[in-house]
């Protein structure tokens, strides 16, 4: 297992693509570290804080360079006996390893310029550093179920535009009605925590908004990640794995 | 040409994709109108035909997102696959492919809306009592439809230029969708931010943008001024995009 996802991760880091992705993520961070230094790095802090959707937009991509590198060889990769199990945890896992290794860079860069070259301000910073701990903590579990959700879909759709085009489809469109109808038919109301949990169930990605994240830096908000995440990555990686293990791969 | 949008018609026609795509939409609108019949039945929805058609109208927007999936319907992944070096190399013209094969996606992708539409609007009639507004609800609709079409169409041209020139798909999907979802929340922050001279231009920039009409909420019924911006800057996108991805095109080392 940890040769494949070693393998894995090699072919990405032939691919050309990959870098060019890592070198626009690179300069929009650098852009946007540029625009928020002005305040201080406690302010940079917080506006990293609230970067964490970035993720959620960022899934699909990651999780092609992995999926998309070697899709004509799949067969191959299954014709040499490699069972589906760890064809399909050992790309998820390569995607998830360069993933956090790409937020460790963006993030990380980010926070160690403004650490070095801002001027900080004693307790506030080491308050704005906890901030983006606590988001990252809570963001995490959820990046890992769109993950999971991606490579399901990178796996069985054989279309790449189809299901990158389906995927902010759905979360951007398909998600609000879904939560809209929830609440005609079974008369929750907004401002409710009912509602507010539907809609975490049905749009993680709502978690990582920054308008959730202002009165929601309690423990309850990091059990809500946790779980939403998680139970994604379950559910996800479930029909993912009952329909790849069935799957005629050509 | 004829010959070449009948071949292309026939082969998206003939796919599953395109079947499966077409019932998924269709699928979807169906259980839309029997959620209104349904929550209705139950007291909670009392709309009329009219009012069903208007709660369609921000759904409109979705079509420049579908028009990426009808795109890719007709275009198929061919520089991956290793088709479009085949027609080239028969002899067939450059601006035949493209052209044809925009067409082609242009009057698949009508089509696939046509339908979704009319199995929600026939549902609808048949599920749901008509009122006595209902004339000016369904102008509403019309007019909101009409003057999406050109917006729809140009996303779907930009489409198929960038499917065109850049071979692989994950960059093709960067390069399309960044524009349509993220030119115009960029351009509306900069309007807030910057400078007087810089917010004048990016607001000019904001409404060439295919998704600032869709952001207007209210809009008189058949407003000129409002049909005329749509169709602008759709036949802008359309045209501007077909010019510079068959130029581009007609240049590009197929291999």
């Amino acid at each position: 297992m940890l040769n494949y996802i070693k393998a894995e991760l090699w072919k990405v880091s032939r691919r050309p693509v990959f870098y060019i992705l890592l070198a626009v993520l690179a300069a929009s961070t650098a852009l946007f570290t540029a625009m928020c230094s002005s305040g201080g790095f406690s302010y940079l802090a917080e506006a990293v804080s609230t970067t964490m959707v970035t993720g959620f937009l960022a899934a699909p991509l990651l999780v092609q360079l992995v999926d998309g590198g070697g899709a004509e060889a799949l067969k191959n990769e299954l014709s040499f006996g490699l069972g589906r199990g760890t064809v399909y945890w050992g790309k998820l896992s390569a995607a998830l390893i360069l993933g956090a290794g790409v937020c460790l860079m963006l993030v990380g860069g980010s926070l160690l310029y403004g650490w070095l070259l801002l001027p900080r301000g004693g307790e506030e910073a080491g308050k704005a550093l906890n901030l983006v701990g606590f988001c990252l903590i809570g963001a995490l579990p959820v990046w890992c179920g769109l993950f999971a959700m991606c490579h399901t879909l990178a796996l069985l759709v054989r279309s790449t535009a189809a299901w990158v085009a389906g995927y902010y489809l759905t979360f951007f469109i398909g998600q609000p009605i879904l939560v809209f109808l929830a609440m005609l038919l079974f008369n929750v109301y907004e401002a409710t925590e009912a509602f507010s949990l539907i809609t975490a169930i049905l749009m993680p990605y709502s978690l990582l908004m920054p308008s959730v994240l202002e009165d929601w830096l309690t423990s309850q908000y990091q059990l809500w990640c946790w779980g939403v995440g998680l139970g994604w990555l379950a559910a996800a990686a479930g029909v993912g794995m009952l329909l790849f293990t069935r799957r005629d791969v050509r | 040409m004829k010959h070449y949008l009948t071949a292309e018609w026939g082969k998206a026609m003939a796919r599953p994709y395109y079947r499966i795509y077409l019932s998924v939409m269709v699928a979807l609108a169906a259980l839309l109108a029997l959620t209104w019949w349904w929550t209705g039945r139950e007291g909670m929805f009392q709309g009329t035909f009219g009012v069903c058609l208007g709660l369609l109208v921000p759904f409109l927007s979705m079509g420049l997102y579908l028009a990426v999936m009808v795109a890719d319907v007709v275009f198929s992944e061919q520089h991956k696959l290793g088709t479009l070096k085949n027609e080239v190399s028969y002899g067939l013209p450059r601006a035949r492919i493209y052209l044809g094969k925009l067409l082609t996606a242009a009057g698949a992708g009508l089509l696939l809306a046509f339908l979704t539409l009319l199995v929600y609007a026939v549902l609808c009639r048949l599920l749901i009592p008509a009122g006595p507004r209902d004339g000016a609800a369904i102008q509403t609709f019309l007019f909101y439809l009409l003057s999406d079409i050109p917006l729809w169409l140009g996303a779907l041209s930009l489409t198929m230029a960038v499917m065109f020139n850049i071979a692989h798909t994950i960059p093709a999907m960067a390069a399309v969708l960044v524009p349509l979802m993220g030119l115009g929340p960029f351009f509306r922050a900069i309007m807030r931010l910057g400078p007087e001279w810089l917010s004048a231009g990016a607001g000019v920039l904001y409404r060439l943008t295919l998704t600032a009409p869709l952001d207007l909420a209210d809009v008189a019924l058949w407003d000129p001024a409002y049909l005329l911006w749509c169709w602008g800057v759709g036949l802008l996108w359309t045209l501007g995009s077909t010019a510079a991805g068959l130029a581009l095109f007609a240049r590009r080392d197929i291999r």
